[in-house]
């Protein structure tokens, strides 16, 4: 009897193992590398981003603590997009069929409140190293609050950080968060290789891309996309300036395959690397 | 008697424990470049020709991004198509010359050639060295249409670029239809205007259509043509969330 009890005892334990879902049983419980950010500057709704892309003097004007190019990497990334896409001396994207039009009268209104979020994919400059587009910012850098300037163009160390080529995400990335946080992501990797070096960058904290940690993304936030590795071998990386449930807005470089300098939102759902070949927000970093 | 109890116990657990745990043990999950994403790849069909970087460097075949297209050439996403060149879209089944329509960024003019399942783009000017084209090759009603890219030779070898605004487009014609057309806003045609908003609450992106034809009917046909145009099927734009003024 205790045998035939045992055996069935067995038999209940090994179909227990067959039937549950082995991926639950098998793999490890992996916490996203994630802890409270420290200093929070901005929450999603209330981040503190208005101006005008193209012009920047043209209005509204920033509400009363959201000065442009004072404090925030956010605003230091609108700024440097705003002094670029407004230097004369900077390509037009489409080269000489590019902007004819283009005007303080078209100038992109963005930020908050949202329902005065305007966005355009048409408002580019080219930034290529070696052809002098920056040099015009040089004098304003500092009323414009452009800080560490010599640190983030002058030397070339981040908006000319790949020499006779156009500018890249990285550079663009980089010189906004040296002028604003005084510490880039160094060493440099190809965009989406930072998810794999994570723990290089103690100033900074890493969230993986989840349904949970989305509360944790703010406005300066580094954020890094990829696809799948087998057929994308760069990824991207671009400063958040506006953050919703859906979608992050960003500040970026080369976004567009010449050097641009642009606004361009982009999804935040977590897909993973898409099938297609699609481009996926897999992570971000935020300044301590 | 004892022994052969030991025995019987012994013989239940290799038959039934034994294979659960190898079972377990092949189920453990290997190790992954990337903490945060699982790569999955069902593509099947590349284009047989493996494109060359600007570098000089070979990259594997690429995706067509598109299960109804089998092949593309210049390969989608490659970095050093000649600037002479026609693009040539093989789908895996017939496509009808009628339903295919093409737009360019930058707007380039193009004649178009339709046989059985090929479609042929070529372009009616030599196209700029390296600059991004993309095409949105609309060859079915009923389905978002193909985002098709490629960057003209003549980029420096230390250009390093994957497309983000194509490969973010790729997916979000199927997923964010709302998010693809903002990206395409504000735009005015002949009779109508476009500007998108974002909501702070849902993230998701709403159009407001201000009419300017006399013909108020006209405009807005006229509106639903060219969000048509950019690649939305009638259906995604219905959906969307639109007011017009």
């Amino acid at each position: 009897m205790k045998l035939l009890v045992f055996s069935l005892t067995c038999y209940v334990l090994c179909f227990l193992f067959y039937t549950l879902p082995l991926h639950v049983l098998a793999a490890p419980s992996v916490s996203p590398q994630v802890s409270a950010p420290a200093n929070v500057q901005y929450s999603a709704t209330s981040n503190c981003v208005i101006t005008k892309v193209g012009n920047p003097n043209a209005s509204p004007s920033p509400p009363q603590g959201c000065a442009v190019g004072g404090s925030g990497t956010s605003n230091y990334a609108l700024t440097l997009v705003r002094a670029i896409t407004n230097d004369n001396n900077c390509q037009l994207a489409n080269g000489q069929n590019g902007l004819p039009t283009f005007s303080t009268s078209q100038v992109v209104t963005y930020g908050l409140p949202a329902q005065d979020v305007d966005y355009t994919s048409q408002y580019f400059r080219r930034v290529i190293a070696g052809d002098n587009c920056l040099d015009p910012i040089d004098a304003q850098a500092s009323s414009l609050g452009l800080t560490n300037w010599s640190t983030i163009k002058t030397n070339g160390q981040y908006l000319n950080d790949r020499v006779g080529g156009f500018l890249q995400c990285i550079g663009f990335a980089n010189a906004v968060l040296e002028g604003a946080n005084g510490v880039a992501l160094t060493p440099e990797h190809d965009a989406q290789e930072y998810a794999n070096f994570t723990t290089e960058y103690p100033e900074y904290i890493w969230y993986a891309n989840s349904s949970g940690n989305l509360s944790n993304m703010h406005p300066g936030d580094a954020l890094i996309f990829s696809c799948d590795p087998s057929v994308c071998h760069f990824g991207h990386i671009a400063i958040a300036v506006k953050v919703t449930p859906a979608t992050v807005i960003v500040a970026e470089g080369n976004g567009k395959g010449s050097g641009e300098v642009d606004i361009f939102p982009y999804n935040t759902a977590v897909n993973g690397y898409a099938a297609n070949g699609g481009l996926s927000l897999i992570g971000w970093f935020h300044k301590k | 008697m004892k022994n052969k109890q030991l025995l019987l116990i012994i013989g239940i657990i290799v038959l039934f424990l034994l294979p659960s745990l190898l079972l377990l043990l092949t189920a453990l999950p290997q190790k992954k470049p990337s903490s945060t994403s699982i790569p999955v790849n069902r593509v099947s069909s590349f284009p047989t020709q493996p494109a060359q970087q600007s570098n000089g460097s070979m990259q594997p075949s690429l995706p067509t991004g598109n299960d109804n297209v089998h092949a593309v050439q210049p390969p989608n996403m490659s970095t050093n198509a000649p600037v002479n060149t026609p693009v040539s879209i093989t789908f895996t089944q017939a496509i009808t010359a009628d339903n295919v329509h093409v737009t360019t960024d930058p707007a380039i003019p193009v004649s178009i050639h339709t046989t059985n399942n090929t479609v042929t783009v070529t372009p009616q000017t030599t196209l700029r060295p390296a600059t991004v084209y993309t095409f949105i090759i609309r060859y079915n009603p009923n389905l978002p249409a193909y985002i098709y890219a490629f960057r003209t030779v003549g980029a420096q070898p230390g250009d390093t670029f994957d497309f983000p605004h194509q490969r973010a487009d790729m997916n979000d014609i199927i997923n964010r239809p709302d998010l693809y057309l903002a990206r395409r806003t504000p735009y005015a045609g002949n009779d109508f205007s476009v500007s998108s908003l974002l909501s702070d609450t849902t993230g998701l992106f709403s159009f407001t259509v201000t009419l300017t034809g006399a013909d108020r009917q006209q405009s807005q046909q006229d509106f639903l043509n060219w969000a048509e145009s950019q690649g939305l099927t009638a259906q995604q734009i219905q959906n969307l969330q639109i007011s017009y003024q």
